[in-house]
């Protein structure tokens, strides 16, 4: 099988997604079925991969530990950027359901070299994707560079599109993050919904309202330009 | 094996499993680039092979709807086995016809009882639900309606009206055994028990709620 999963394994190439909910700490006292919650996602995830078999030649492993999930895909050279499309796609599901469950998520998306041994896992996609996920200062998934660098968007229905990612560090650029609000029918009432669900979740302490209002302003660029189109 | 193949078809058979431990082996010494790639090529002609031996016979190889969506051709092209996963599934279907079934929603329209204890009434009253194309359709005496899949708002509403206690969690349980008996096909016999586990869970908290002392009151 070609999973990631098998044990003792040498280095592969592919691609790698690390994504954490925000305010995992503490969640506790905000929702008693956390964990439950948490791992429907997961399994939401695993059951999406599963059905993206027939597009590349490996299976896709996901990879949960505490609010952490990781997504791996071995592939070939020719199959990067299907691959990280493929991940993409899961993301585009994964974000909207996460925030629908109050348990809203951030990532990233990386390429290169990565190993696994049972839930250990080691390589430079593996640290790319790990320290970028933790800068980004919204809800949403962004590439990282070495993903940017062989990333070809060859499909108008990508669900990557070009965007100033809020992260921490400074840095001037736009990366390719997943379009999760792609097919809203209503975008205004899919914001006020969002909104609710973020007061939901407050206080919205200063520490928290950045990840927030980046996340609206996210919406609010992206839908305008839908409706332009 | 499910299928019984025809000498000829063993051979083919026994070759395609066997190029596949060498593709796996490829792939675990991080040859996909060049020696997985071809040997996949080679197997797909082979598995292409069998899949038209079998069909000529009328045991055409089912696949996934997705694998074939995936794909973007149909199971009798002649490249649509250059690839892992439909060589993998040709495998499986000749062990197991349907392995690669897809499940059947079987449930869309089917009608439930939902009984629930009601201490307020002192016996348990039983809800009708209806399975829908996009949740339930939740009715008791005057509350009825349309609701998610997780119940909202009409079940609620319901256990509002009457003071009935219930868990936190319900409503995912609810939207999860919705989701569940699409992607899984659960039988209507599933589906109902898994509403009336819900049921029972509800009732229990309905009782467990603290009546004795002060709340006597409440």
């Amino acid at each position: 099988m070609l999973s990631a999963t098998n044990i003792e394994k040498p280095p592969q190439s592919g691609v790698v997604t690390f994504l954490d909910v925000l305010g995992w700490k503490g969640v506790y006292d905000r929702q008693a079925n956390a964990v439950d919650t948490l791992r429907r996602l997961v399994d939401g995830v695993r059951r999406h991969a599963k059905q993206m078999r027939g597009r590349i030649n490996s299976d896709i492993d996901i990879q949960s530990i505490s609010d952490t999930i990781a997504i791996f895909t071995a592939c070939s050279k020719n199959e990067i950027s299907a691959a990280i499309e493929i991940h993409g796609e899961l993301c585009q599901r994964l974000i909207p359901a996460s925030i629908r469950a109050a348990l809203p998520m951030r990532g990233a998306t990386a390429y290169g070299n990565f190993e696994i041994s049972q839930n250990i896992f080691v390589g430079k996609a593996v640290d790319e994707a790990a320290s970028w996920h933790e800068q980004g200062n919204w809800i949403g998934v962004n590439l990282t560079p070495s993903a940017e660098f062989v990333f070809s968007r060859n499909n108008i229905k990508s669900a990557w599109i070009s965007y100033a990612a809020p992260i921490k560090v400074s840095v001037k650029w736009e990366p390719h993050c997943v379009n999760w609000i792609t097919n809203w029918a209503d975008s205004d009432s899919e914001t006020e919904i969002i909104k609710e669900i973020f007061l939901g979740m407050g206080p919205i302490v200063p520490e928290i309202a950045p990840k927030f209002i980046n996340t609206l302003a996210f919406i609010e660029k992206i839908s305008r330009s839908d409706k332009k189109v | 094996m499910s299928i019984e193949l025809l000498a000829d078809e063993m051979l083919l058979r026994n070759q395609i499993a066997e190029n596949m431990m060498k593709i796996d082996e490829a792939f675990n010494a991080g040859n996909a680039d060049e020696t997985a790639e071809k040997l996949i090529e080679k197997t797909g002609d082979l598995a292409h092979h069998l899949h038209m031996l079998l069909t000529k016979r009328g045991i055409e190889p089912r696949h996934h709807a997705y694998m074939i969506d995936n794909r973007g051709l149909q199971p009798d092209h002649p490249k649509f086995y250059v690839h892992y996963h439909p060589i993998e599934d040709l495998l499986a279907f000749i062990e197991d016809e349907h392995a690669n079934d897809d499940p059947v929603d079987q449930t869309i329209g089917s009608k439930f009882s939902f009984q629930v204890y009601s201490r307020r009434w002192g016996h348990p009253d039983t809800y009708t639900i209806i399975r829908t194309e996009n949740g339930w359709n939740v009715s008791h005496l005057a509350i009825n309606g349309e609701c998610d899949k997780g119940g909202q708002p009409f079940l609620f509403r319901n256990f509002q009206q009457d003071y009935i206690q219930y868990p936190i969690g319900l409503e995912r349980r609810m939207e999860w055994l919705w989701d569940q008996s699409l992607t899984e096909g659960l039988t209507k016999e599933q589906v109902q028990d898994g509403l009336q586990q819900l049921a029972d869970w509800v009732s229990t908290t309905e009782k467990a709620a603290p009546r004795q002392g002060v709340w006597e009151r409440y």
